[in-house]
This record gives C-alpha cells, structure tokens and sequence, in this order.
C-alpha cells in the first residue's frame, strides 16, 4: 500500500542507493545485525499507539542505540493537517534531511541524525518499514541559559530554514555538555508555502533565537530562558553561503530532489533562492 | 482523570540509552497538576490529533482529550510517555471537596 503518485518511486530511489552508501554511520546502521527493536516506553490510554522502537546495534566494535520508525505509527490524520499526504515521505523525509546535511558537509553533517531506509525481513505491507534513526548523544533538553551552543544553534536554525522544518521545538533535539547538538525528527519537514508550522510556543525554536528571541513563555508553565546565548545574526555567514551557491547550481538539490515530491523540491529551491537574493536565513514557518 | 509520565532518555558515551522520569502529571477536566519532575516537560500548548474533534487541539480545548492523546505529538526517539485513563468514583455531592485552581503547576517537584 501506497499513498500517493511518486512515492514509491521515492522510497525505490533510496532503497537502490543505500548498498553504495558510505558514510560510517549509514554503513553501521545497514550493516550490522538487526537489533531487537523494541516499543520505547509510549503507549497510551487510547487505542494510540506511538511507537518509535529502539534497540542496541553491535557491529565492528562499536555499540550504539538505533531508532526505529515504522510507518504505522504516524497518524494519517495528524500528518495530513501538517500537509504530509503521504506516510512513505514522512520516514523519506527522515532519510532526506541526513542526505542534504551529509552532501553540505560540516557543520549540518555533524548536527542531523544520519538515516536509512529499513525493510524488516518477512515485511509484507509498507507500515511496517520506517527509517532508522542513528542515536546522537545526550538528551532533549538544551539546558539553559545555553551558554556555549549559540554556533550550534546558529547552523541549526540554518538547517531548519533549509529544509522548511514543520516541527522543531524545544524537544526535538538532542543536546549534551561539552556543548554538542543534535537535530532528531524530520519528518515533518520539507514544507510548502503555506503549509502548517506548529503553533506550539517552541516551534521553530532555533530560528527564533537567530532572530533574537532568548525568552520562550511555555502557556501556563514556566519560562525557558536561553539569555546565555549570545547575539545572533540571521545574515548568512561564509560556509552558509557557499552552502545556498551549491543548491543553487544544482537542479538535482546535491542529490536529494529525487527524493522529494516534485513540489517539495521546488519549494526547497524556492527558499534556496531567496536566501540566496536576501542573504539572510528565512524565519520560522516561512516556507 | 488522565494520568501521565513524560520520559525523556539520554544515550551516554558508551551508546547506552538510559530513561528517566522527566515529569508526571494528571488532568482532571481542565484542572491539571504536577505531580513529579520538571513543569517545563508538561507542554500544554502542544497540538496533538484528536479523533473525537477531528482536528487539532490543545490542552485549553479539552484537557483530558489533549492529555490521552499527547503521546501521539512526540514520535522523535527522545521524548516518550504513558497515559493512564483512571476511573473515579463520583462521591456523594456532600462530601466533595472544594476544586483546586484550574491548573495547579505550583505542586511541580523540581527534579533535573
């Protein structure tokens, strides 16, 4: 079962590249035995079932926790209000992102969790495939007020207007000290104009700290203060404009168009562009 | 009255993935209340689907639906919860207690 025109094309495009895929953390994923993924802890008082599983990958010497995705648990209908019509992009767009940070190289390609496309043995029906996620270090809270991580969140906010994120919030990252970030979840991502961004008070939370905002209310709750974060600036810096020349010379996006719906890249060259024109990094929810 | 636990794991050095309580809290109606851990974790803005509104809704649409649906917003491998739908006895209407403010935060047992 597939959902709509194009994305088993998609989805064939990145099954057929992975056997020459040779990044260590794509090679560690595909490579080493399949852990035993299993339900991480969410299950609720409703017939929802939110299932990421996650499982300890041995191979090579080295041991890491890999997450992963099926497709059947995304909810349609939550995706559907994000504009994701189809739950086969939603994990592409996962294995999407890594492969645009991965061709841009540092920074982006040390921040965004590397993907690939996982088929378990014996799977019949497309829901039960999903990405798998390498397991970045730390936990998802940038711990206030955030002294040390404004580079960091500087190229993260870079990213996330790159690839029009729907859902970065306060949550949907990983961050440790020695300050080290980590970008998780993109599968609401590579939006178009118009297209929902989360109305929750942290969306978008890296670009609005790029445009100056340290302070975020949480609606009757506290509030995050990230006043330890320096000044930062949404003019485009060196390696961001070299970045946005790269896109922009390339119709094939380094890569990453054949993995899009066609109006996904667009709007992806789109905001290439007017960056490109601007020389500044578009705000949150500008797609 | 709903209840739940927000998770959050850590992956250390040595690629261990280690859970802790982040914070726990219960909806009752529009009364919500910390019970455990860090108030920041209880993000009642958070949109999530309900089947029952058909669309997307937040804590102030309807508290106990936002709550028994909350798990569904957070599929990044880091954050995680359960819920818990727990049944109340009505008490006879003599023996009620006064309600509490309708969102009683100040409970909330910092632990990080």
């Amino acid at each position: 079962m597939y959902f709509v025109a194009g994305d088993r094309g998609r989805l064939n495009h990145v099954r057929e590249a992975q056997p020459s895929l040779a990044h260590p953390e794509e090679r560690f994923m595909l490579d080493a035995p399949t852990p035993a993924y299993a339900p991480h802890r969410s299950v609720t008082a409703d017939p929802n079932v939110n299932d990421v599983l996650s499982g300890t990958a041995e191979y090579g010497g080295r041991r890491r926790t890999l997450f992963f995705k099926p497709l059947d648990g995304v909810k349609p209908a939550t995706a559907r209000a994000y504009g994701q019509d189809s739950l086969v992009d939603v994990g592409i767009h996962e294995v999407a992102s890594w492969w645009l940070a991965r061709e841009l190289g540092p920074p982006w390609s040390e921040l965004v969790a590397p993907a690939v496309w996982f088929d378990p043995p014996g799977a019949v029906d497309i829901r039960s495939s999903g990405p798998v996620i390498f397991g970045m270090g730390g936990s998802a809270m940038l711990p206030e007020p955030g002294v040390g991580f404004d580079r960091l969140i500087s190229d993260a906010a870079f990213f996330d207007a790159l690839i029009g994120a729907q859902d970065r919030h306060d949550q949907n990252l990983r961050a440790e000290a020695p300050p080290r970030l980590g970008l998780i979840d993109h599968g609401y991502a590579f939006a178009r104009p118009g297209d929902r961004h989360n109305s929750y008070e942290t969306a978008g939370f890296f670009l609005r700290m790029r445009f100056g905002q340290r302070r975020f209310p949480l609606r009757h709750g506290p509030v995050l203060d990230y006043s330890g974060i320096g000044p930062l600036s949404p003019v485009l810096d060196s390696r961001e404009q070299t970045a946005i020349a790269r896109l922009a010379a390339d119709r094939g996006l380094l890569g990453v168009a054949q993995l899009l719906s066609d109006d996904r890249a667009d709007a992806l060259r789109h905001r290439v562009e007017r960056m490109a024109r601007s020389g500044e990094v578009l705000r949150a929810g500008d797609f | 009255m709903i209840k739940v636990s927000v998770f959050t794991n850590e992956i250390r050095p040595d690629g261990e993935l280690v859970d802790r309580l982040a914070a726990a809290f219960e909806v009752r109606g529009q009364e919500l209340t910390v019970t455990d851990g860090n108030a920041r974790f209880v993000q009642v803005g958070m949109p999530v689907y309900s089947e029952r509104y058909g669309r997307l809704i937040d804590f102030d649409t309807d508290g106990e639906e936002w709550a028994r649906n909350l798990a569904a917003a957070y599929r990044n491998g880091a954050v995680s919860m359960h819920a818990e739908e727990v049944l109340e006895q009505v008490q006879p209407v003599s023996k009620r207690h006064t309600r509490a403010p309708a969102l009683a935060f100040g409970r909330a047992r910092q632990r990080n």
